[in-house]
């Protein structure tokens, strides 16, 4: 009987090798990922481009303050009599740098609104694919550990969307109102 | 070929009880390893190569059946199924108390590997002894109202005493 045993116990590992190269669930081989991948991919793609539009908002306030600075007014976001000031004190230099920050700016509205439409269509999403990881992990703990990092990341995700679609409005804002006031130096 | 008929409506039960039944009406953690039970049933009550047999196969459609790592379940009703074999000389069969007592101490010993397993993956498990222990007396409790009902079942199979 020995030999059937031992035989037996080796069929068992093997049964475990093979689950595990084959991604049976319980065998903690590799799980398909892919649909949890292709949202963290668009989810990480609208904060990027949120980013984005925002160093584009960031360069232009710094260029504006910079030449602002150089002519002696300082706070000129504060104070709008500062803007007329620095309408008179610009050079033409001043204005090539500005008019090269604006034309970074134009496209930074829509950039922003579409971003919000798409942060909004993902955030619906996302409470969809984390009660399935957690099914998933539930249904097959030996892959847990992959299983985890997605949850992590789209955690992560969900707060970068959510600050997406509660900053936007106001870059968005002071996008439109700088190159207002950039519009009215030239 | 009767025996094997047997056999395999054995085995039919209990994946189902085991599976579709026990999980329905016990709560979470306390849910009893029917499987194991009935292989050592088998192993006091038939013994030899048939007990390891259907302790492999009923190991292994509870792994496949997502109730622990592939293999480990395969892995202990193999070796539940010799050792019971090996032991039912000296374990007196219609006793209920020493099956009882060793499914628990067997079913420990699967807990134990299978927690450790999923621990070392990562899992998010909770291992300690109270779930441990949980386990084992639901195991206890499931051998000894278990082996009265198999015993019934036993009656009908030719008695093969060692």
């Amino acid at each position: 009987m020995r030999k059937y045993v031992v035989a037996l116990c080796a069929m068992a590992l093997v049964a475990a090798a093979t689950a595990g190269a084959i991604g049976l669930p319980g065998g903690g081989g590799k799980v398909d990922t892919k649909k949890f991948d292709e949202l963290i991919a668009q989810i990480e793609e609208v904060a990027a481009n949120f980013e984005a539009a925002k160093v584009k908002v960031d360069e232009c306030e710094t260029a504006l303050a910079g030449i602002a600075e150089k002519h002696g007014i300082a706070d000129l976001f504060g104070d709008p009599a500062k803007i007329t000031e620095l309408k008179d004190a610009v050079t033409d230099d001043d204005k090539a740098t500005l008019t090269e920050a604006a034309e970074g700016l134009t496209t930074v509205p829509d950039d922003l609104n579409a971003a919000v439409t798409k942060a909004t269509e993902l955030t619906t999403k996302v409470p969809d694919a984390l009660s399935d990881l957690a099914t998933q992990i539930t249904e097959n703990p030996l892959a847990a550990k992959d299983l985890q990092d997605k949850q992590s990341q789209l955690e992560a995700g969900k707060t970068s969307l959510e600050s997406v679609t509660t900053e936007a409005p106001g870059l968005v804002e002071s996008a439109t109102n700088l190159g207002d006031t950039i519009a009215g130096l030239m | 070929m009767r025996i094997f008929t047997r056999y395999v409506l054995i085995i039919a039960a209990v994946v189902y009880v085991d599976h579709a039944v026990l999980p329905r009406l016990l709560p979470e953690g306390v849910a009893p390893d029917l499987t194991l039970a009935t292989i050592i049933y088998l192993a006091l009550a038939v013994g030899g190569v048939a007990a390891v047999a259907a302790g492999f196969a009923l190991g292994l459609i509870s792994d496949l059946l997502g109730w622990g790592p592939v293999g480990v379940g395969a892995l202990i009703g193999t070796l539940a199924g010799a050792v019971f074999s090996y032991f039912r000389g000296q374990i007196y069969e219609r006793s209920l108390l020493v099956p009882a007592v060793f499914t628990a101490v067997a079913f420990i010993l699967k807990k134990a590997i299978t927690l450790g397993l999923l621990a070392g993956t990562g899992a998010p498990v909770t291992v300690g002894w109270p779930v441990v222990g949980r386990a084992g007396v639901a195991a206890l409790v499931t051998a000894a109202a278990a082996f009265p009902l198999l015993f019934l079942y036993w009656r009908l199979l030719p008695p093969r005493r060692p």
